[in-house]
């Protein structure tokens, strides 16, 4: 009897042991949930779980939060949000510092360049330190310095028909901070395709524009500009320059128009362009048009359904940097090292440099005489070239030479065909020009 | 005939190289023949093919009817490809 006894009073004290346990594990299992509640996540989606706002988010963003143009819901919604920046450089830097600053969720960045010497001028996110390193690298680490609690994804590819809708797809919203018109039409089209809204901003020289397209009825990239203008008639940063604060003004603007989409406080910059004037100092906002309804892409009846190859389209390359001209016969261009042992003969040349007169002024080769491309044709230059041949020929035509150098070897093809017309004699293009010579004859000359 | 400020931006500025001039022009005008009419004054900016004009803030869509009058300000404004 005893025995039954005690084997009960065991039973019973395993069974509250268990109870106990269950207790503990119901506990632990809550806690676990309320961490997982408290923590963000980012599923593969993209998908922000929580829109709560912790104790740092509103210690952090509560200066703006009080503005009515953003207030709570607008906090809420920018933490919920994925924007993609296209272009990682003077137009990326200011608007995604802006958007990390303001606590937008999630930040995509493409671009496919490594940070360069001529970019610290104005892309100010990126370091001394970085050069070399791909921008998107650099950027993601600039940003997540001033905000750890954003989610940076880094694309390190060149934006393209192939990869373009499938980034996109990821993101609510698309800015445009590209440096050339083949990538400004790729993304627009993506855009359209993918039902994103796309804030567009360019600067060059000291002039700014910011729009947004593709949103609501508004028109897109196509609406107003449905044939690609010819390439020669782009200005962009690396031939014509760029002031830095001009593309910092704009991408700031930028960064609000993503707030304002995000939010739907305030106005949205669609059907509208912006221009900025830096000389002149000023703002001016033009009325556009709407949508068209004739348009290629985001018309009634559109016939582009699918992107396509936007190089071709345009006629260029999707960078700024080489327009791969290649307009004379192989037996027309010489190296740069041809051109030095040329020199170092002291064989009869004329050495012309057909750049504009600040980039000879900046650095030149002290054999070179300026006269730039746009001067070429002109009635003064052709007397002024006749005489310098005559100098340099004198009674030894047969054995001289003229060579023409630019920056990159583009240009001085240009002139090549020109300086042949006029002078009837051999001139040589220097090929891939002062960048050329830098690289094979004299590494201290710049590279610019 | 009215005379109304144009402003170039962008590269047709690098074309004409300068910011702003003035230009004739009739009452009512279409579109084409304004474009014509600003193409045969400066030169230069033929070949933009591409570009946009403004009247007093307001784009003009290309086959309309233009009505001016002095001191109105057209623009002439390329896309840019910069950033």
């Amino acid at each position: 009897m005893n025995k039954q006894l005690e084997i009960d009073n065991l039973l019973q004290s395993k069974e509250r042991e268990i109870a106990e346990l269950k207790n503990l594990l119901d506990q632990k299992n809550e806690e676990i949930e309320q961490l997982r509640k408290s923590r963000i996540k980012y599923p593969s989606d993209g998908v922000i779980e929580s829109d709560a706002l912790s104790k740092d988010d509103i210690e952090r963003y509560s200066r703006q939060m009080i503005v009515p143009a953003i207030g709570v819901d607008g906090q809420k919604r920018l933490k919920k949000a994925s924007v993609l920046v296209v272009g990682c450089g003077g137009l990326g830097c200011p608007a995604a510092q802006y958007m990390a600053g303001c606590g937008i969720g999630r930040i995509g960045l493409v671009d496919y360049d490594v940070v360069e010497r001529s970019n610290l001028h104005r892309q100010l996110l990126h370091a001394e330190f970085n050069l070399g390193v791909p921008k998107v690298t650099s950027l993601a680490q600039a940003l997540l310095r001033l905000n750890s609690s954003l989610k940076i994804d880094e694309y390190n590819v060149q934006l393209s028909s192939a990869n373009a809708l499938e980034i996109f797809a990821k993101y609510d919203i698309i800015v445009d901070a590209s440096d050339n018109v083949a990538t400004r039409y790729l993304v627009n089209d993506a855009a359209v395709l993918s039902g994103r809204p796309l804030v567009s901003g360019g600067a060059v020289g000291c002039e700014g524009q910011l729009t947004v397209y593709n949103y609501k009825d508004g028109p897109c990239y196509r609406c107003l500009f449905p044939e690609p203008p010819p390439p020669e008639t782009v200005s962009n940063c690396s031939d014509v320059g760029v002031v830095g604060p001009v593309p910092g003004c704009i991408g700031v603007l930028q960064a609000l128009q993503v707030i304002h989409i995000i939010t739907e406080k305030g106005e949205v910059a669609s059907g509208k362009l912006l221009l900025f004037d830096g000389v002149s100092f000023t703002f001016r906002s033009i009325r556009l048009r709407g949508k068209s309804p004739t348009c290629k892409i985001c018309g009634s009846e559109p016939t582009i359904t699918q992107l396509m190859d936007y190089e071709q389209f345009c006629g260029s390359p999707a960078n700024d940097k080489d327009s791969g001209l290649n307009i004379l016969d192989a037996s027309e261009r010489v190296s740069p090292v041809f051109l030095e042992q040329a020199i170092a003969k002291k064989l009869p040349l004329l050495l012309i440099d057909v750049r504009s007169p600040v980039e000879f002024e900046m650095c030149r080769l002290p054999e070179s005489t300026n006269i730039p491309l746009k001067l070429l044709n002109k009635e003064e230059t052709v007397d002024q070239l006749k005489e310098m041949w005559a100098t340099v020929a004198g009674n030894q035509n047969a054995e001289s030479r003229v060579y023409l150098v630019c920056r990159r070897g583009n240009d001085s093809q240009l002139g090549v065909r020109r300086v042949q017309n006029i002078l009837k004699c051999q001139v040589f293009d220097v090929k891939g020009g002062l960048h050329a010579w830098s690289r094979d004859v004299d590494p201290s000359f710049p590279i610019y | 005939m009215p005379k109304v400020t144009i402003l170039f931006f962008a590269h047709a500025r690098e074309l004409v190289d300068k910011a702003e001039d003035s230009i004739e022009v009739d009452h009512k005008m279409a579109y084409e023949d304004l474009k014509e009419k600003i193409f045969s004054k400066f030169e230069p900016i033929r070949g933009l093919k591409t570009f946009l004009i403004a009247l007093n803030h307001d784009y003009l869509e290309p086959g309309s009817s233009v009505q001016l009058k002095d001191s109105d300000v057209i623009a002439i404004i390329p896309p840019v490809g910069g950033g």
